[in-house]
């Protein structure tokens, strides 16, 4: 079978969706791009490792010449006129980009729910939410449409849709792939990462998206040494105790099989506690400035206005949805002068707690595994409250606030039938060592 | 009316001579056509980052160390954030709690006014307002000024009169130009400046309520604006009033300033640090290639040629810019001690004359009279082989067409003999038998006649005194 006939079978599996994962198909483009590699193919390239994969992107990446909308009102009708750099590398190693998947509004949610074009289902349980806010793209690969997604991670947005679809997701380490044409929500915690049905898949995309890019001051190469000699120790936070039974029971039996060949420990990350409380003060402040650029004036969506002012108040009151707002308002109240200190100065030094609490944790543990979510995908609707959606990120923000690379592997099923997801942390740049250890659990799970 | 002590404080930005942008690579060419030189990342498209310059840190170090700063080892990027149209990512990528350069001082006049801070930042775009016109009725924004590389030099309100203000500017700029930092262009916006006004009645009070004016774009009009708001404060406080803090616009057709804002209606910025960006590192390899850079300032230059036996006047003309003190500097290395005052005047009197007509540049200039001329000329004077009238008559020559002195006074042919000049007289005399035989009884005045006569066969070419010398000699009387 051709390249071309690959991606329009795949292309025809989209259009037959349900569970409303995809903003966008990009059909001409893609078709025109596997022809491409089919030509490429048949010329003899062998340079080529992902030829003719269908690959999906959180619609929070750009492409030249292609929309791209963060799933707002805001972005209507926006093309952009550059490539992200994740999206040059995919297609310069024969990746086919189908087309761009349903988030939370710029990423802001835990369930997609928020995105200006629907929500998406969980294919696992369509009266349920795929996590968010890369919920597209986790459900995209859940239910078999295509091999594999690029999401985002702000706070655990590619861990816990992960989780929630019973599929592999990663956040890499901050800076270990280029940001560069990601639409930015909170700049220092922001990450993409890969979702695949394996970690097999999620390595094979790692490896053609990480790596430092001059574009991006704030990435970095990543460590290639791999995995220590000898038994594996595996730390357990004891602060990371919120979860609901039916995720304790299983988390417990995943790590129970993990015992019989890696050692088990105890962990202590007191300062967690607060990293839910600092997250909504640094990422609201960091979105409220990155999100400002959305004016009406250069693209995008443009209210009907008396004048410059009224301008700003109704493009920007339209075009953005309720959770995008109350966020920018939090952050801009954090940031004002007077509060400063209070809030965002404050959240910086607690995270740098947090980051040298993870140091230490490191120095005993190899890596630290928790469940990914506290608890398994909720039906749509029944979160409402936004505190409550908020503390759904309890066990993966920690990752976010200090850098490090994370995965979410599917560990088992509630007795509703419901995956959980395991989370496994590394050090900093470890990502390759991560993976490696990743693939050993997936193996103890998946044995069963 | 009882005195009052003046306190003005400036903020100047000059725009860093650096071949792109600060955080991209687009051409810093803000004199483009409108929206030629910009990019996804200067018109801030949604998910672009900005990479430093490096090229612009070097060059904000440079200038550092010309302003006497400490160059800080470690700075830090921050987010200025409002709206504005000329302002695509609604932030302006600034420098506040960290910035590159810190402390420092400027000379000027034999005072010291000392520097608060010197910070790297972007420039925003241009808008041009076309309301109420054909075929645009609003307001278009060119982004090709956007992203360019602007240091920020903050004074202490050391300043105590418009005059002074108006000295440190240029003092300022000529340091710029000197270390090549800045075209420091105030028509063209390469250079800005803003100013903090207070006044007080005495030493011990604290520093007045300061209003800040903008919108100065001239020397002159820093100078009229804070001559103005210093008489409005003075009024207003001698009438019982207070000067409140606001920010105020210059308008030079009115020849007043208005009131813009007030400070409750002043923007909260909400600074901090830009994420997208990594700290400044400033190491000692950086420090060292700039100090090396730096060539010698102005201060440095009027002192040596001070020395030099200049007069101060001579030596301010003479340092103005950095291409001239060059040339000068040149000249002076070819000239012995006793001539560098001559040197001067040949250089003030003489090519600065010429330029001043000529459309060329003093580097162009530089070209077809190069030092070593002026260096002959001084020696053709002081060897008394030209005079001042063949100094004028040639020195259009050497500018015209490059030719050297020497020759050119070869050309005209008795400057330097004295036999010629013998011969001219003994001709005039022939003409002017009654002249001669009058001067001859004593009569001194006689002998003008005669010596017109010869200036004029030898086409202004002979020295006066000389021909009065050969005069006197053939009447016997020396
Ligand atoms: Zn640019």
């Amino acid at each position: 079978m051709s390249v071309k006939e690959n991606i329009s079978s795949c292309i025809e599996r989209i259009k037959r969706d349900k569970t409303n994962s995809f903003i966008e198909i990009f059909e001409k483009r893609a078709l025109r791009k596997a022809e491409g590699i089919d030509s490429r193919l048949a010329s003899g390239d062998r340079n080529l490792p992902l030829a003719g994969e269908p690959v999906a992107i959180k619609d929070n990446m750009v492409i030249k010449g292609e929309a791209a909308g963060c799933a707002s009102r805001i972005l209507e009708g926006f093309v952009s006129p550059y490539d992200a750099e994740v999206v040059t590398r995919l297609e310069n190693a024969g990746a086919v980009i189908v087309g761009r998947t349903n988030m939370d509004e710029f990423a802001m949610g835990s369930s997609t729910e928020t995105s200006a074009f629907g929500p998406t289902r969980n294919p696992v349980d369509m009266e349920r939410v795929p996590g968010g806010s890369s919920g597209g793209s986790a459900a995209a690969v859940a239910s078999g449409l295509v091999p594999y997604s690029l999401g985002s991670d702000t706070g655990g947005s590619i861990r816990q849709p992960a989780s929630f679809c019973g599929i592999c997701g990663m956040k890499p380490t901050y800076g270990v792939v280029s940001r560069y044409g990601l639409i930015a929500f909170a700049s220092s915690l922001d990450q993409i990462g890969p979702f695949a049905k394996d970690m097999d898949g999620i390595e094979k995309i790692f490896n053609i998206i990480a790596g430092k890019d001059e574009k991006d001051e704030t990435s970095r190469e990543i460590e290639k040494l791999s995995g220590k000699k000898g038994k594996l120790v595996c730390g357990i936070p004891k602060e990371f105790s919120g979860s609901s039974p039916e995720v304790k029971e299983v988390f417990d039996k995943a790590v129970k099989k993990l015992s019989r060949d890696f050692e088990i420990i105890d962990v202590s990350l007191p300062s967690t506690e607060y990293a839910v409380s600092i997250y909504y003060i640094i990422a609201p402040s960091e979105a409220s400035s990155n999100l400002s650029r959305f004016d009406g004036i250069r693209y995008g969506f443009r209210a009907e206005s008396e004048d410059l002012i009224d301008g700003y108040f109704k493009t920007r009151g339209q075009g953005f949805g309720d959770e995008v707002k109350r966020r920018i308002m939090l952050g801009a109240f954090a940031l004002s002068s007077g509060y400063y200190d209070a809030y965002y100065m404050k959240a910086l030094k607690v995270r740098r707690l947090i980051k040298n609490e993870f140091d230490s944790a490191f120095q005993k543990a190899d890596v630290i595994i928790s469940p990914t979510s506290p608890r398994t995908a909720f039906k749509l609707g029944e979160i409402t409250d936004p505190l409550s959606l908020y503390l759904q990120d309890v066990y993966t923000i920690p990752a976010n606030m200090a850098g490090l690379p994370a995965v979410s592997i599917p560990c088992g099923k509630d007795p509703a039938g419901l995956p959980v997801g395991f989370q496994i942390m590394a050090p900093r740049a470890r990502d390759i060592f991560l993976i490696e250890t990743a693939k050993k659990f997936e193996a103890v799970f998946s044995n069963e | 009316m009882s005195d009052f002590i003046v306190s003005i404080g400036l903020e100047v930005h000059v725009q860093l001579k650096t071949k792109t942008k600060m955080f991209c690579s687009c051409a810093a060419d803000s004199q483009s056509p409108p929206n030629t030189n910009i990019c996804p990342v200067c018109t801030g498209q949604p998910g672009v980052l900005p990479v430093k310059n490096e090229e612009a840190v070097l060059l904000g170090i440079r200038a550092g160390l010309a302003l006497n700063c400490k160059i800080e080892k470690f700075s830090v990027f921050e987010r200025k954030n409002y709206f504005y149209p000329d302002l695509p990512k609604a932030y302006q990528i600034s420098q506040c709690e960290l910035p590159l350069a810190t402390g420092g001082f400027v000379e000027v006049n034999d005072r010291k006014v000392r520097l608060t801070r010197a910070h790297l930042e972007e420039d925003a775009g241009k808008l041009l307002h076309f309301i109420g016109s054909e075929p645009v009725d609003g307001s278009l924004v060119d982004l090709n000024r956007c992203g360019t590389p602007l240091l920020e030099i903050v004074s202490e309100p050391d300043i105590d009169s418009p005059q002074l203000a108006f000295d440190y500017l240029k003092t300022l700029r000529r340091i710029m130009r000197y270390a090549g930092v800045s075209d420091c262009d105030m028509e063209e916006g390469s250079l800005r400046c803003d100013c903090n006004i207070s006044i007080r009645r005495s030493e011990d009070e604290p520093l007045g309520v300061k209003a800040e004016i903008k919108n100065m774009n001239s020397f002159k009009e820093l100078k009229d604006a804070s001559a103005y708001e210093i008489e409005r404060q003075k009024k207003l406080v001698e009438g019982g009033g207070q000067v409140i803090q606001e920010t105020r616009l210059w308008n030079s057709s009115k020849g007043k300033t208005f009131s813009m804002r007030s400070k409750e209606e002043a923007a909260d910025y909400r600074y901090f640090p830009d994420p997208d960006l990594k700290p400044v590192y400033v190491s000692a390899g950086m420090l060292t290639k700039e100090k090396e850079a730096l060539p010698s300032l102005p201060l440095e230059m009027k002192k040596k040629f001070l020395s030099r036996g200049l007069s101060e006047y001579q030596a301010d003309i003479l340092t103005d810019e950095k291409v001239l003190a060059d040339y000068f500097d040149e000249v002076i290395a070819g000239v012995t001690p006793d001539g560098q005052e001559e040197a001067a005047n040949i250089v003030i009197s003489y090519l600065l004359a010429e330029f001043d007509q000529s459309a060329l540049s003093l580097e162009e200039l530089k070209k077809i009279v190069p030092p070593v001329h002026i260096c002959e000329l001084v020696k053709l004077r002081k060897e008394g082989k030209i005079n001042k009238q063949v100094l004028k008559t040639i020195f259009p020559k050497m500018v015209k067409d490059g030719a050297s002195p020497r020759d050119l006074a070869g050309d005209v042919d008795i400057v330097s003999d004295e036999s010629a000049i013998i011969k001219l007289a003994e001709e005039a005399v022939k003409a002017n038998t009654s002249s001669w035989e009058d001067y001859k009884s004593g009569k001194e005045k006689a002998s003008g006649r005669i010596v017109a006569h010869v200036m004029k066969e030898s086409r202004g070419a002979a020295d006066p005194a000389t021909v009065m010398k050969i005069l006197k000699r053939m009447a016997g009387k020396c």
